[in-house]
């Protein structure tokens, strides 16, 4: 499915009516970006997973008093929250998990086949991640809703309830900050400097 | 020139998210600052970068419950135990594990409340049998698990199994529920099927409703996943367990099976 393709209005109508296949239905539409949006939150596989059942759970509990809002940002909301829980038991934070660690990896990746070449991928994002990890859980999750989940301003506000400005501002300081640490690294990440010469003239 | 764009400017503008007037502005400052554009560019490897991260898949599926949460209580177990005391066989099943794990102590019980003087030898011969068995079910490579035969239907299987023997107080367990050898209507919930699973504790338990079903053939799976801390298990959590499942045949002889597997907790 596309980044953000609207709800199935049918299928949550149904699922607020009871419906479990509708529901079910929606948790497959959903499982993908709910639990990466989780694991960049918290970082480790297991984590993440208990943290995407505990929302779907959550969700199917509590669907009946959802009203007109849409679903999406409803759902990411709950697992935004548990996130937030996570992060306040003070279980693994600050933790990461290494590319081994990962689940199966399903898209979106560069394809390396030269093994060099596939171990500098591997390296870019082991530091990206790390990067991430580094990032205060506000501004941690405004940059995972925008560059992991591919969500608007409008629906990342909607998700984490702050005013459209704030999202801004929280995504830019994120990835300026996330920019500095890779800038270390400028065999790897090609970041110019605002001040160094152009390389046209 | 307009003056210097702020870093949010930058950041919303590679986001589509300037419009009107503040886009133009920017563009045309951008037109005549070799800085900034740097500074965009910058800023877009950073998102590049950030967003070439691969997406991954969970290692488990996500299940859904038939019943709520709701309904779930910590209670003194007697309604377990009359199953459990009338159970009149126990087998120790051991299992070739698919992965090479070592076979956990389970166990898997015949209960009949009519027939009470079974013999223990139609049970079955414990091991090589079961294994056999249990080769063909869906979710056989899960590790913890029991499964029992109906003596007079030794086609008719119960096999309650689990993602692991040991899960910390935080986690989710998940459990599958395997019937084979009945007439199934889709419409049946775990519990209108005669099944029942409780995790059981020094006499007390919660029943667990698995919701999640599939079906092939004439097995029968129902699954559920639970969140340990959000079970209301009694204090203190950590400890060991039983996950007992109770299959009551509607054969009209109250032939009841029953397997269990154990379940230690640990603390978070």
């Amino acid at each position: 499915m596309s980044r953000n393709e609207p709800d199935d209005p049918d299928l949550v109508g149904r699922a607020r009516r009871g419906d479990r296949e509708a529901f079910t239905q929606l948790v497959m539409q959903y499982q993908i970006p709910l639990y990466n949006m989780a694991l960049r939150m918290v970082g480790t596989p297991d984590d993440a997973a208990d943290v995407a059942q505990e929302a779907f759970l959550r969700a199917w509990e509590k669907i009946r008093t959802l009203r007109k809002a849409p679903f999406k940002p409803w759902l990411f909301q709950i697992a935004v929250n548990l996130c937030y829980d996570h992060f306040r038991r003070g279980r693994r934070y600050g933790t990461m998990p290494d590319e081994e660690q990962g689940g199966k990896v399903v898209g979106l990746g560069l394809p390396a086949v030269d093994p060099e070449e596939r171990a500098l991928l591997s390296e870019r994002n082991r530091l990206v991640r790390q990067s991430i990890e580094a990032l205060d859980h506000d501004m941690r999750v405004a940059l995972v809703l925008r560059d992991v989940n591919g969500m608007a301003y409008e629906e990342i506000a909607a998700v984490i309830k702050v005013p459209l400005g704030t999202v801004k501002s929280r995504i830019a300081r994120a990835r300026e900050q996330v920019q500095e640490r890779l800038r270390v690294y400028p065999e790897l990440f090609h970041l110019p400097s605002a001040n160094e010469e152009s390389s046209e003239r | 020139m307009n003056a210097e764009p702020q870093l949010e400017e930058l950041s919303a503008y590679l986001d589509h998210e300037l419009t009107g007037s503040a886009r133009q502005d920017l563009e045309s400052h951008l037109a005549g600052c070799d800085t900034c554009r740097r500074r965009l560019e910058a800023l877009k490897e950073t998102v590049q970068a950030v967003r070439g991260l691969p997406l991954e898949t969970p290692a488990r599926s996500f299940t859904i419950p038939a019943q709520r949460r709701q309904s779930q209580h910590w209670e003194p177990a007697a309604w377990i135990g009359g199953l459990a005391a009338a159970a009149v066989l126990t087998v120790v099943v051991g299992l070739n594990l698919p992965h090479g794990g070592n076979p956990l102590p389970t166990s898997a019980s015949l209960a009949s409340k009519n027939e009470t003087n079974q013999n223990p030898a139609a049970a079955g011969a414990p091991g090589a049998a079961f294994s056999d068995r249990s080769q063909g079910l869906p979710f056989a490579a899960y590790a913890n698990q029991a499964t029992v035969s109906d003596p007079a239907a030794p086609a008719r299987l119960l096999t309650l199994s689990t993602d692991s023997a040991s899960y910390r107080a935080d986690r989710t367990l998940t459990l599958h529920l395997t019937i084979q050898g009945v007439t199934y209507t889709p419409t049946q919930t775990s519990t209108s099927a005669g099944l029942r699973v409780v995790l059981v504790r020094a006499g007390a338990g919660i029943e667990l409703y698995p919701g999640e079903t599939f079906q092939s053939g004439s097995t029968v799976t129902f699954a559920g996943s639970y969140n340990i801390g959000q079970l209301g298990l009694s204090e203190p959590v950590a400890g060991s367990y039983r996950l007992m499942a109770t299959w009551r045949i509607p054969d009209g002889k109250g032939t009841t099976l029953e397997a269990d597997v154990p379940i230690q907790i640990t603390s978070g």
